[in-house]
């Protein structure tokens, strides 16, 4: 979460507003995966406890129900949304972070292919590569402000 | 005006990053913009397959128990 925060704080530092909105998109986002999440921790739970199949199902089917998924998949996919404010933001301006900005949109936009389609490898590419943009990041804004904070000595 | 904002004005060409780098916040920030993702992926490399329909996704639960847990 701080590391989205500090994506968020970078948009800000160029567009206030869409800074903010992706600020809050991106939160609302997290809460909902984090329901999500730990819903499926609670199936890993129940399998490893003993429950059977049929009983797994049915939890399975009440949680992917409209009642319950209907309100928390929007909360979810406000993160992708928020993910787009921040490279749109960022990718739309040169710099450092154009690249780094857009390798985070397609890491995202792999993410959301495997919740729709259910195959994993997509998320698995996804995550490697927001990975490596999130490193890129990390690296880029302290190298980067050190540089300039000693005048590139 | 926040400090962020002083540092901003005094190092325009900067685009807020050394106010970034200058406080605990974004330091943690930016650990976590690496630490973050390396939990995630690690996770998300042991996945068990899934399945749309929720019988059958319910029998890989059950097969990978352990693994899914882990990996959430």
């Amino acid at each position: 979460m701080p590391g989205i925060l500090v994506l968020a704080d970078l948009a800000s530092a160029r567009r206030p507003r869409l800074g903010y909105l992706a600020r809050i998109l991106s939160l609302a986002g997290l809460a909902g995966f984090a329901t999500i999440v730990g819903f499926e921790m609670l199936l890993g739970r129940l399998a490893q406890d003993g429950a059977d199949r049929d009983t797994l199902t049915a939890v399975l089917d009440t949680f992917q129900s409209g009642p319950m998924f209907g309100v928390l998949a929007p909360f979810a996919l406000t993160f992708f949304v928020g993910t787009g404010v921040v490279v749109y933001v960022l990718a739309s301006q040169p710099g450092p972070y154009r690249w780094l900005s857009l390798a985070v949109g397609a890491g995202a936009a792999l993410v959301l292919v495997e919740i729709l389609s259910s195959i994993v490898v997509f998320s698995q590419v996804g995550n490697v590569v927001l990975l490596v943009a999130g490193a890129g990041f990390a690296w880029n804004i302290v190298r980067q402000s050190e540089s300039e904070y000693t005048g590139g000595a | 005006m926040a400090l962020s904002e002083v540092y901003i004005s005094r190092y325009p060409q900067s685009h807020g990053r050394i106010a970034m780098v200058r406080t605990l916040s974004a330091r943690v920030g930016v650990v976590s913009l690496v630490v973050g993702p390396l939990l995630i992926a690690g996770g998300d490399l042991m996945h068990p397959k899934e399945d749309a329909d929720a019988a059958d996704q319910a029998a890989i639960v059950l097969d990978h128990a352990s693994r899914w847990y882990a990996a959430h």
